[in-house]
């Protein structure tokens, strides 16, 4: 169980911390402190202190460390602190120490209900707004004239139905059913741009505004695709089962409904191909490189937002290129070369070349930096997923359905 | 800023960051503090809510910051009535924070939660149990010990739930109470609200985690509710399942499988559920089958922690042939968070040790990617190394090409260790992997070189094949002086181990010789080993090495000195001992090839997933699981109890409720389960809206059953039907469970099977009978609100029964002068009133004392309060004169001794009368065991006892004489020298416990009662009574 939670900034300072047992002192966070300082990006999300385990997690500048006096398991606290920072985001559009500071009643009585006594109490977001309402302009002025508050006095009654993800009561003018097919490419290509490994991670995401207590069907026009699934609890999972259609009533607003993965069997498309060049001469101090960048198995469409981001050998002091399209950067400190390309459109392929300046006598071999890859391409599923049809069941309305597609690069890797 | 009353949060936070004590950069640091509290203090004074509310938030805001803000507890506690829902949130923050340090004012607030716990609201009776919960004051324990045992019979199951949620907190407040928790936690496992059953859970792993014989009775049930818990109740449940099923079935993988082990799923469409039947292996229980039937689903969850919970089920209770599906679920957490990311594959590098084929399609999924962080990096490789076979070395092998050219130095030294152990644990690669570590060693890199040296070592052990290729190189590096220390200590012991045969070896050392004063201790004792091995495999080197001991010899470290000593003796030609005899044996003899192991191999001891597993030792709190019976246990004591009254074709239904399902489809009987009990728990709740009836057919959102595919009016009518269901099994349940307070509705019920026919004939002329009323011989005692923890057999019962001693003595309530004529005496019963068990029957002797009829005597005007009521006697038609009658009123002073009045109405007017009750006889007697009043007793300490000092008597039968003349008590068996009593109070059946305990010269009363006027009242008559005896 849960003892207490610290928030603590990069700068290592704690700026929050909350007890659900007996009082903690925040001195306990030092020994979370001495790993960040070791390595700041490779801090164990356990550690073990003489009388306390230290659980912690690091997302959007803060870091997270919960703390409990007792074998828990770990994977049950960092997925709670993980719904906390989800919530943040919900309630606060983003979870930044500035946003906490400016929240910190709302963030404090949220962490009150979602905890008690370090075991969680609600933390589907439809309760917690029913419980406590999100801060935003037009409901800070109308509390300020009719004197009431944030906190409702009424039980949300999705606590109590079978249905708890969903609050009761819903109504919307114009009802609508939105589903974001999201499908990164994970990959790792080698030196010669063989493909090492690659998978498709895909994520059906939904923002659903309908009235009343909805049931929702969604068929696929090719389930047996899927490797592997995981769902929103909504999700009636026989009837995946059996049927592999998605039977589920919606939780009202945002939510993920599905992850799915697609790898191991089938072939994965790689839309993008890479042809690098870089030379590093140990005696001189100036080196070449030269990278182009072309379309490959992308079914027709045009890749968007691609940027190309590598990590140079230490020994590279400063580069300087010339690009055909888009504009680059590098950090002498971190060592980190961006090329922001943009929209590849052939027949122009984009080209970046120039030359590297190298520190002199530096050891230059064997150094091999690696690019990450970001684009999106709209309206494509990679993995060839359709939605077939949407089914509403228990409404009377004709509701707005909308699918859309986009396929991204997830953790794709060229090796150089 | 601070006076401005503001509402919205900016201007609080404004207000809040510009407060001066709160940077200390800022020079206010050394200010006074008191100046700050005295204006926050002045405004929660005030009357107005905003500027509570103001001064509210900043208080919040300095605990959240972690400043001290307890000398503003006089201020806050004040506020705990505020109407105001916000301010009344923010002061419970408060409360619970700093209610430890600042006990005594703390209790100021305790009667606005008790007041709360009664409240109609169930979300106030929660959060008031809540924060009473978590006030950490060792004197509330049995204010809050009530509170759990109210709430848990509570009809919401919210509330339910906080009562699970509370109970680990009084648990580690007072570890004493565990007895009494226990029971609770018992009866809220077996709840049939999924919200309740998970919280439960986690109570019962809290509180008594090694108490499985509480989870018997209900483990079919909560095996059927697995999926209808949220999933925090999920976690925490099927840690909970699987220690039990640890506990109580054997190892299906002890036993052999015969041919069918094939792996199909199971169970996954009811048409086949026949075949299956015969298909499973026959060593899985009936009862583990249903269990890991219900967790499979749960592999699917979002929720990383559930997933890891159902791994753990499955890999320490479940049979090896369905592993496969538990790690793809496994390797799809990999595409989680960091953190997450980082357990899984601390786990499965755990479980490639052992279980290797498991994770090997998944090769792919652990390869290695820059951006990963350092200690993923490494999890991955022990586990790519774990994972590689005679087919998959090479393609791990190409991995291992890449990662060694990484910027990351501990990812490189431990890739080079793995490509070691992978020569050592793959015969056909060993040659490529010495090839690739050779090459190693003339990287640029001294650092590799260094790793790679230490490595070939170690792989080069005692297979000899590769050895030259290893010697001619290590013997080529160590003329360059290339390498560090540890390196070239190990370059020389490769050198000595390996090469003694070896041309070269000869001239390595004597290069290594020439500057030997200049080598680190390390290198110098492995010279020395050279040297003598040298000597031996190849005489002619035998003056270099007399050479290098006689350096060795005034060498500056002692460990060098000892060294050359020792082996002074085994070259000395002279004396031709044993030792010299030997040697050869001693320096050169053949080795096995050295293992090289798995870090993880010994996390195979901790549960899966664990904490204690991810750091690799055990946490403090740790218990790992049992191992596994011989044979299963307590399988009769899973069956459903036999129920004791109960129709035909109730039974029928009964039996396919729970046992395993014949023609039906198993997961359409644990939906029906699940429904009919939400069905009928909404049928006993009222603060739930109808709107609920619609839903259960919604519900089950793992499981949905397969007549919801069916058009609505299907769906409809077997709602309907379950609906029906729940009403047979609720009815059949409540006796069955006679140990848990039923709720009055359903009592009711319950109570009409088993009434005799003459309470039926009494109940035809009552038209009060729709009440919930008690009947007569049950006097009440059949719902008593604070039962025995089950498990406590029947002869802990507590029983009602009669008086031991009945006064004659007789008040006289109108006296025949007042009246003119009609004279009233009413006498104590001590028995209930046949109306209802909460009235006291007092018998009314009317006597007519004139020389005419009177003539419609009757009850006329009753003048009651609150819950008090009066049941009058049937109206007397006329009365003779000289004439007396006597007849029964029964009074329900709901335990108070506030008098009643009513008037008597007759021919001869109109009369007023008061009956005042002694406290004494607002008590029904109980029987109950001695244990049992002891048990009963240390929940009712603190404030609900009362102490009286008393004379002494000569004997106890006088003084038992006493007590009973002045209070309705049971006696219960007890010691010489304390003196125990038991009853009930008639009208709420609480508990009354009196205790006289004789000292030498004195004796002392003790009552126990939740209610502390009748407890107080109830200790100074029985005290009295004592006096008056002299």
């Amino acid at each position: 169980m849960i003892h207490s939670l610290f928030i603590i900034n990069p700068s290592g300072d704690v700026f929050l911390e909350k007890h659900w047992r007996s009082v903690i002192p925040r001195s306990v966070c030092d020994y979370y402190l001495e790993a960040q300082r070791a390595s700041p990006n490779d801090v164990p999300p356990v550690l073990a202190a003489p009388h306390h385990y230290l659980i912690s997690i690091q997302r959007g500048g803060v870091a997270l460390v919960a703390v409990s006096k007792q074998e828990v398991a770990p994977l049950f606290v960092i997925e709670f602190l993980h719904r906390v920072v989800d919530t943040f985001q919900d309630y606060f559009s983003d979870c930044t120490e500035t946003i906490i500071k400016e929240n910190y009643v709302v963030v404090y009585e949220l962490l009150d209900e979602m905890l008690d006594n370090g075991f969680p109490l609600a933390t589907e977001s439809n309760i917690l707004k029913e419980l406590i309402k999100p801060p935003n302009i037009l409901r800070t002025i109308a509390n300020t004239v009719t004197g009431k508050s944030n906190v409702s006095s009424i039980l949300p009654s999705g606590q109590l139905s079978n249905v708890p993800w969903r609050r009761s009561g819903v109504k919307y003018a114009n009802n609508e059913a939105y589903f974001d097919v999201v499908e990164e490419v994970d990959a790792i290509i080698d030196k010669s741009g063989a493909t090492v490994s690659a998978e498709i991670q895909g994520y059906v995401d939904c923002c659903i505004k309908l009235s009343g207590m909805p049931d929702l069907t969604l068929t696929f026009v090719n389930p047996r695709l899927f490797d592997d699934v995981s769902f929103h609890p909504c999700v009636r999972f026989k009837r995946w089962e059996s049927e592999r259609i998605l039977s589920f009533i919606p939780p009202d607003g945002n939510f993920r409904l599905m992850s799915y993965h697609v790898g191991s069997q089938s072939v994965v498309a790689i839309p993008i191909y890479v042809r690098h060049n870089l030379v590093l001469k140990s005696n001189g101090d100036q080196g070449r490189l030269d990278l182009t960048v072309g379309p490959k198995q992308t079914m027709g469409r045009t890749l968007e937002n691609v940027s190309l981001e590598i990590c140079m050998p230490k020994c590279v002091l400063n580069c300087s290129l010339t690009a055909n399209q888009g504009k680059y950067s590098y950090d002498p400190v971190s060592k980190i070369l961006i090329w922001e390309i943009g929209r590849v459109e052939l027949p122009k392929l984009p080209n970046i070349r120039g030359s590297v300046s190298v520190a002199s006598g530096a050891d230059t071999s064997g150094a091999n930096p690696s690019i990450n890859v970001h684009l999106t391409i709209p309206a494509l599923a990679v993995s060839g997923l359709r939605v077939s049809r949407l089914d509403m069941y228990g409404a009377k309305y004709k509701p707005f359905k909308g699918v859309k597609y986009v396929t991204k690069a997830g953790k794709f890797h060229i090796r150089m | 800023m601070a006076t401005t009353p503001s509402y919205n949060n900016d201007k609080v936070v404004t207000g809040e960051v510009e407060y001066p004590a709160g940077d200390p950069a800022s020079g206010a640091f050394f200010q006074p503090d008191y100046k700050k509290n005295e204006d926050l203090k002045q405004m929660l004074d005030g009357s107005k809510d905003s500027l509570k509310l103001e001064a509210m938030k900043r208080i919040i805001g300095m605990i959240a910051k972690g400043r001290d803000a307890s000398d503003m507890f006089p201020a806050v506690v004040k506020n705990v009535v505020s109407k105001n829902i916000e301010v009344k949130k923010l002061v419970y923050v408060y409360l619970v924070r700093y209610a430890e340090e600042q006990q005594d004012l703390a209790l100021l607030s305790i009667s606005t939660f008790q007041r709360a716990l009664k409240d109609p609201n169930q979300l106030i009776r929660a959060s008031a149990l809540r924060v009473l919960s978590s006030i950490r004051v060792p004197m509330i324990v049995p204010i809050v010990m009530l509170a759990i045992r109210d709430s848990a019979s509570d009809m919401s199951p919210y509330v339910r739930k906080t009562a699970a949620h509370a109970i680990p907190k009084l648990y580690s407040l007072d570890p004493e109470q565990k007895e009494e928790l226990v029971g609770i936690i018992d009866k809220l496992l077996s709840d049939k609200a999924p919200l309740v059953v998970g919280s439960a859970a986690m109570a019962f792993s809290e509180v008594c985690a090694d108490r499985m014989s509480l989870i018997h009775r209900s483990y079919r049930k909560l095996c059927a509710l697995l999926a209808d818990v949220d999933e925090w109740g999920q976690l925490a449940l099927l840690n909970v399942l699987t220690v039990y099923a640890k506990t109580c079935f054997p190892d299906p993988n002890l036993e052999n499988y015969s041919s069918d082990s094939e792996e199909k799923p199971f169970y996954d469409s009811e048409s086949e559920t026949s075949d299956h039947k015969r298909t499973v292996s026959p060593s899985v229980d009936p009862d583990l089958r249903l269990l890991l039937r219900a967790a499979k689903p749960l592999l699917q969850s979002r929720n990383a922690g559930v997933v890891m919970a159902v791994a753990q089920l499955f890999y320490h209770c479940g049979p090896i042939q369905e592993l496969p599906p538990v790690a793809k679920a496994m390797v799809r957490l990999l595409r989680a968070p960091v953190e997450v990311q980082s357990v899984v594959l601390n786990s499965i590098a755990a479980l490639t040790v052992s279980k290797r084929s498991l994770f090997e399609p998944f090769l792919k999924s652990f390869f290695v990617r820059n951006s990963d962080p350092t200690h993923i990096k490494l999890l991955k490789l022990e586990i790519l190394t774990n994972l590689a076979t005679e087919a998959s070395a090479p393609v791990v092998l190409r991995e291992y090409q890449t990662y060694v050219t990484s910027s990351d130095k501990a990812f490189v030294a431990a890739t080079i260790q793995a490509i070691g152990r992978l020569a050592v644990a793959i015969q056909t690669e060993t040659e490529t992997c010495l090839n690739g570590l050779l090459h190693l060693l003339s990287s640029k890199d001294e650092w590799v070189v260094c790793e790679a040296v230490v490595v070939v070592k170690r792989v080069v052990g005692g297979g000899a094949s590769s050895a030259r290729a290893a010697v001619s190189r290590a013997a080529k590096l160590l003329r360059s002086d290339r390498l560090a220390g540890n390196a070239r200590a190990a370059a020389v012991w490769l050198v000595a181990e390996h090469g003694a045969k070896h041309p070269r070896a000869a001239a390595i050392l004597a290069h290594m010789v020439s500057n030997f004063a200049d080598q680190e201790e390390l290198v110098k004792l492995q010279l020395l080993s050279l040297a003598v091995k040298l000597s031996i495999t190849q005489p002619d080197t035998l003056p270099m090495c007399k050479y290098v001991l006689h350096l060795a010899r005034y060498d500056a470290s002692y460990d060098v000195r000892d060294r050359a000593r020792m082996l002074r003796k085994f070259i000395e030609p002279q004396n031709e001992s044993l030792l010299a005899q030997y040697a050869s044996h001693i320096f050169c003899p053949d080795k096995p090839k050295p293992t090289i192991q798995s870090n993880f191999k010994d996390r195979d001891q901790y549960t899966l997933g664990s904490l204690s597993q991810y750091i690799g030792s055990a946490a403090g709190g740790y218990t790992s699981l049992p191992s596994a019976p011989a044979q299963a246990l307590a399988a009769e004591l899973r069956e459903p109890p036999p129920p004791e009254v109960q129709p035909t074709p109730v039974q029928k239904n009964k039996k396919t409720f729970y046992s395993e399902p014949e023609g039906e489809s198993a997961s359409g009987s644990t939906s029906s389960a699940s429904d009919s009990s939400s069905g009928s728990e909404e049928s006993s709740d009222e603060d739930e809206g109808n709107d609920n009836e619609e839903k259960p057919k919604q519900t089950n959102n793992y499981k949905s059953n397969s007549d919801s595919s069916d058009s609505e009016s299907d769906s409809s009518s077997s709602s309907s039907d379950s609906g029906s269901d729940s009403e047979a099994s609720s009815e059949e349940e409540a006796p069955k469970n006679d140990t848990m307070p039923p709720e009055p509705v359903k009592e009711e019920t319950v109570k009409k099977n088993e009434k005799s026919n003459l309470e039926l004939l009494l109940e035809l002329d009552e038209v009060a009978s729709t009440l919930p009323t008690m009947t007569p011989t049950c006097g009440g005692f059949l719902s008593p609100p604070t039962m025995a923890p089950s498990g406590i057999a029947e002869e802990d019962m507590i029983t009602p029964v009669g008086p031991s001693i009945v006064p004659n003595r007789s008040i006289e309530l109108i006296s025949r002068v007042m009246s003119g004529g009609l004279s009233v005496n009413a006498r104590w019963t001590r028995a209930p009133h046949l109306y209802s068990g909460k009235m006291c029957a007092i018998q009314l002797t009317i006597t007519n004392h004139t020389s005419d009829d009177v003539t419609d005597i009757r009850i006329n005007k009753k003048i009651v309060s609150g819950s008090r009521s009066i049941h009058e006697f049937p109206s007397i038609p006329s009365l003779g004169p000289g004439a007396s009658t006597i007849t029964l009123l029964g009074v329900d002073f709901a335990d108070s001794i506030q008098p009643v009045e009513f008037t008597i109405a007759s021919s001869l007017g109109e009369m007023n009368i008061v009956v005042t009750p002694q406290v004494g006889e607002l008590i029904r007697a109980v029987n109950m065991s001695e244990t049992r009043w002891g048990q009963e007793q240390r929940k009712l300490r603190g404030m609900t006892e009362c102490n009286k000092k008393a004379p002494k008597m000569e004997n106890d039968l006088i003084m038992c004489t006493k007590v009973f003349e002045t209070a309705n008590l049971g006696a219960v068996e007890s010691p010489i020298n304390f003196l125990k009593f038991a009853g009930r109070l008639m009208s709420s059946q609480d508990l009354v416990l009196l205790s006289v305990r004789i000292e030498s010269d004195y004796s002392i009363v003790t009552v126990n009662c939740p209610n502390m006027a009748v407890s107080s009242m109830l200790a100074n008559e029985i005290a009295c009574s004592f006096s008056k005896y002299y």
